[in-house]
């Protein structure tokens, strides 16, 4: 027995107004946020690799090349081929940036919170650093 | 305190760690990090109707320290108390409003616990930027509230009846 589908009769009273109200201007507000991220998306130059807030380099998309960075709580080391960013390769725990799908457009991001590493996508001409090869 | 009540605490208080146990075993893709079901805060709502405020404001902070002990780490607590009680505040003051129902209160404890969490992580990597995935988070956080609700109000009704 499925306890929740086909919404019976009951079910669809289950919400009352306010409720609805609610999930609209949460989807409102969603949809606001996405809007303002992915409109101005655009193919981006580099690839800016922050941990705790300090730039460490900032890598060209149009160039293949393995990364390593070396935290305080471990290393990750990260991927650009083919004007993509990914992290190969990482020693923390939870490995969700490892998991992270690859990127490119501006804005988008990959974070490695035990070691407080984000790489951000910025577009080529915001670049105010000098690009750091190994 | 009443002995009874002792005794619903800890029995919800283990529930709510169970339901987060539960959740680390459903491989859920995880599409955006800090996503999450949010199965305990069935507990949480369950008990903010069928108790007080208070009761859920002590079996949260309970779940939320055992839960980082047994199997998350400490590092991850700061993140998860920050969205228990953002969630926990939010869902305390829309039941005070008396116009919402059990999901409603659910679908914003969601969100907020999410938001909670995003706030802090952006904070810890100090990078605003964090914040892309913040409709992402919104989205789901609807979705899974609406669940959440609904078994929680399921649950609730065979609840009220021994009680």
């Amino acid at each position: 027995m499925l306890p929740f589908f086909p919404m019976s009769e009951e079910r669809r009273k289950a919400m009352k107004k306010a409720d609805k109200i609610l999930v609209l201007i949460l989807l409102l507000i969603a949809l606001a946020f996405a809007l303002f991220f992915f409109l101005r998306a655009e193919e981006g130059g580099f690839a800016r690799v922050t941990v705790d807030g300090e730039v460490k380099a900032e890598l060209p998309l149009s160039k293949d090349i393995l990364y390593r960075v070396e935290t305080e709580t471990g290393y990750n080391v990260i991927q650009i081929q083919d004007g993509y960013a990914s992290i190969q390769e990482a020693d923390c725990r939870d490995q969700i940036c490892v998991e992270h799908k690859k990127i490119h457009l501006t804005g988008e991001t990959i974070v490695c919170l035990p070691h407080k590493l984000v790489v951000e996508i910025v577009g080529a001409e915001t670049t105010q650093y000098d690009t750091v090869v190994g | 305190m009443q002995r009874k009540n002792v005794a619903y605490y800890g029995l919800f208080a283990s529930l709510a760690i169970l339901m987060g146990y539960v959740e680390m075993l459903i491989p859920i893709p995880l599409l955006v990090p800090g996503m999450k079901l949010g199965l305990a805060n069935v507990i949480i709502v369950i008990v903010l109707y069928l108790m007080d405020a208070k009761a859920a404001f002590f079996i949260s902070l309970v779940r939320v320290l055992l839960s980082g002990l047994l199997f998350a780490g400490f590092a991850g607590l700061l993140y998860s108390l920050a969205g228990a009680l953002f969630s926990f505040c939010i869902m305390v003051l829309l039941k005070k409003t008396d116009q919402f129902s059990m999901i409603g209160v659910s679908i914003a404890g969601g969100v907020f616990h999410n938001i909670g969490q995003i706030i802090v992580a952006a904070l810890v990597v100090e990078n605003i930027r964090l914040m892309y995935y913040l409709p992402f988070l919104l989205f789901f956080g609807v979705v899974t509230g609406i669940i959440i609700g609904f078994v929680a109000k399921t649950a609730l009704k065979y609840l009220n009846r021994p009680l």
